[in-house]
């Protein structure tokens, strides 16, 4: 068995009272303070891209890579119309020695349980338009399976992830397929050749965690629940590995830009006053929206460098601008 | 979407409920409703918990100490538990074929087991049994809707029924929506399947407690639904756990009342 990452007493000390102070170990100034996003799309290829959280000092902190493929396939029987999506995460020794062991085989990790949060994110809100995804009802469908790899791991892998996730569906494209008599006729896998198609992203959820301190003993916050008095604990986000090692609760949201949550899950833990959920998502929400915004624009930039002579070949010009 | 009418302007919902009703709860010691078959010297009794058309058993072992299978796990500042859910295949109304061949659980089972783990992991007072595992299987044998509700109820009474020391009880609760404006609580498998739903968990909740100070422990919601509306969603499903609270402390306290008249 490898030797997971271990936390000795005084650090974890050390560790909560920063946390009390309002600080955090990597030099961020407050607790809701988030990492630094970068997001690098691969020039050569569609739905390839890198998203790396950076610590204040500019090194990489978690790294993850996201890639999307796509491939024909026969559909399921109960829904011929609907083309498939996978999410396959694999998380093991390169990125830290806590991978290595599996405790029990049936069980499920914390990663695991994450990775469930973002597939069903996607799929259950339909974010990811499968009907799209259809060539030919009940013969050939797309199936769309993305390769998720944790490269380097300092806690944050729910945002990071969501982020590539999102970040490559929209950017993916499909081959055009041309469909004579009910059958396939060309696929046209050169994209010189044809123009890819998008895939239809109907809105961009994004994920945010937030990981729970408690104060006081649970004893005391369970019995004296009616008198509320603030600050009993303490709310990170985007906590690196050591941080949450110590964490009492998290809570898991997923919201997109409409004000809208696709998913909320709050996995046992520590209890938590409703009104304090209620301003945990609503905190969310400028995160979301603010993220969303770097995707966008991220895109953006690499549609405009993928198409330098665009506007040689386009048709228009300054009279028509109007 | 909606091919049923889940709410009609009577105020009733398909099986003749009020939008804030719950299912009828009825939970036993044994299998058997009459105490004749209960054996004595059993050393772990099984809790029956009949939420509905939900019907689920819970078996807890111990706290004992770790066999040798499990021995690497003891902690030895506090008690470590062992969560097993087992959804049996006839419990739904089409009988389900795994795929894979070593009966392993699905996903879904998966993340059932990871968060109620979770949850009482915080709710029993670990400390009191140290160096010591407490097991708990669960056995699903029909389900009808808000599955993970019941078997968080069901737990909680198991653990009442053993005497094992918890901070406060547990009751938990699925909630709907309806047209964005009207809570349904405790689904039915058809509400469940066509409306917005999630589950929420509060521990020590009572009624006369403030709503908003309700401690609640474990929120599931896997479905898309605006967030201004997420206040009332959490109203409807607190007050349901403060309800099902009373019901439950007078359903455990009748059990055990029984219990020892049989013992003496």
């Amino acid at each position: 068995m490898a030797k997971e990452l271990e936390l000795n007493n005084t650090e974890k000390k050390f560790i909560l009272s920063l946390l009390a102070q309002n600080q955090r170990l990597d030099g961020r100034k407050s607790l809701i303070e988030t990492r630094n996003l970068d997001i690098k799309i691969n020039p050569d290829a569609y739905g390839d891209v890198y998203v790396s959280l950076l610590t204040p000092e500019g090194s990489v902190s978690t790294r993850v890579h996201c890639k999307i493929t796509a491939d024909i396939v026969k559909p399921k029987d109960k829904r011929p119309f609907e083309g498939s999506f996978y999410v396959n995460c694999e998380i093991n020794g390169l990125t830290g020695l806590q991978f290595e062991n599996y405790s029990k085989p049936n069980s499920m990790s914390s990663e695991g349980y994450y990775t469930r949060f973002l597939e069903s994110m996607i799929l259950r809100s339909n974010a990811l338009d499968l009907e799209q995804l259809c060539i030919i009802a009940g013969e050939k469908v797309w199936d769309i399976r993305l390769d998720l790899h944790v490269l380097e791991y300092d806690g944050g892998f729910l945002e990071c992830a969501s982020i590539a996730c999102l970040t490559s569906l929209l950017h993916f494209k499909r081959p055009y397929v041309e469909v004579q008599n009910e059958k396939i006729h060309k696929v046209y896998t050169d994209l010189d050749e044809r123009d890819g198609v998008n895939l239809g992203v109907l809105h961009i959820p994004i994920a945010v965690k937030f990981n729970i301190f408690q104060q006081l003993p649970t004893e005391e916050l369970i019995k004296q629940s009616n008198n509320t008095n603030p600050g009993k604990e303490l709310v990170a986000i985007d906590c690196t590995i050591k941080e949450e090692m110590l964490s009492n609760g998290e809570v898991l949201v997923a919201l997109n830009k409409n004000r809208e949550i696709v998913q909320l899950d709050k996995p046992g833990g520590v209890p938590l006053q409703s009104y304090k959920l209620l301003e945990l998502a609503n905190m969310a929400l400028p995160m979301v929206e603010n993220i969303t915004s770097k995707i966008l624009k991220a895109i953006e930039i690499d549609e405009s460098k993928r198409n330098e002579y665009a506007y040689l070949l386009s048709a228009e010009n300054d009279r028509y601008d109007g | 979407m909606s091919r049923f009418e889940f709410y009609n302007s009577q105020g009733l919902r398909i099986d003749g409920r009020r939008n804030f009703e719950l299912k009828n709860f009825e939970s036993s010691l044994t299998t058997t409703s009459n105490f004749n078959n209960f054996s004595r010297n059993s050393q772990s009794s099984t809790t029956y918990l009949q939420m509905g058309q939900n019907k689920i058993l819970v078996n807890i072992d111990g706290p004992k100490e770790p066999t040798n299978s499990n021995k690497s796990k003891i902690d030895q500042d506090k008690a470590v538990l062992d969560i097993n859910i087992n959804v049996t295949k006839f419990s739904k109304v089409n009988r389900q074929v795994s795929t894979n061949n070593n009966n392993s659980p699905d996903k879904q089972t998966q993340e059932w087991e990871f968060e109620i783990k979770r949850l009482f992991e915080k709710i029993i007072i670990m400390d009191s049994y140290p160096k010591s595992i407490i097991n708990i299987a669960v056995t699903v044998l029909q389900q009808d809707g808000g599955i993970l509700a019941s078997i968080i109820n069901c737990v909680s009474i198991a653990l009442m029924n053993n005497s094992i020391q918890i901070y406060d009880i547990v009751t938990a609760c699925s909630v709907g929506v309806v047209d964005q404006m009207h809570y349904l609580l405790d689904l039915n498998h058809l509400e469940e399947q066509f409306l917005t739903s999630g589950t929420i968990a509060v521990v020590g909740g009572s009624p006369t407690q403030n709503v908003e100070d309700a401690n609640v422990c474990l929120l599931s919601f896997n479905d898309i639904f605006p967030l201004d509306l997420l206040d009332g969603f959490m109203m409807a499903g607190i007050k349901g756990c403060c309800t099902l609270k009373d019901i439950m402390v007078t359903q455990v306290k009748a059990m055990n009342i029984n219990k020892l008249i049989e013992i003496q």
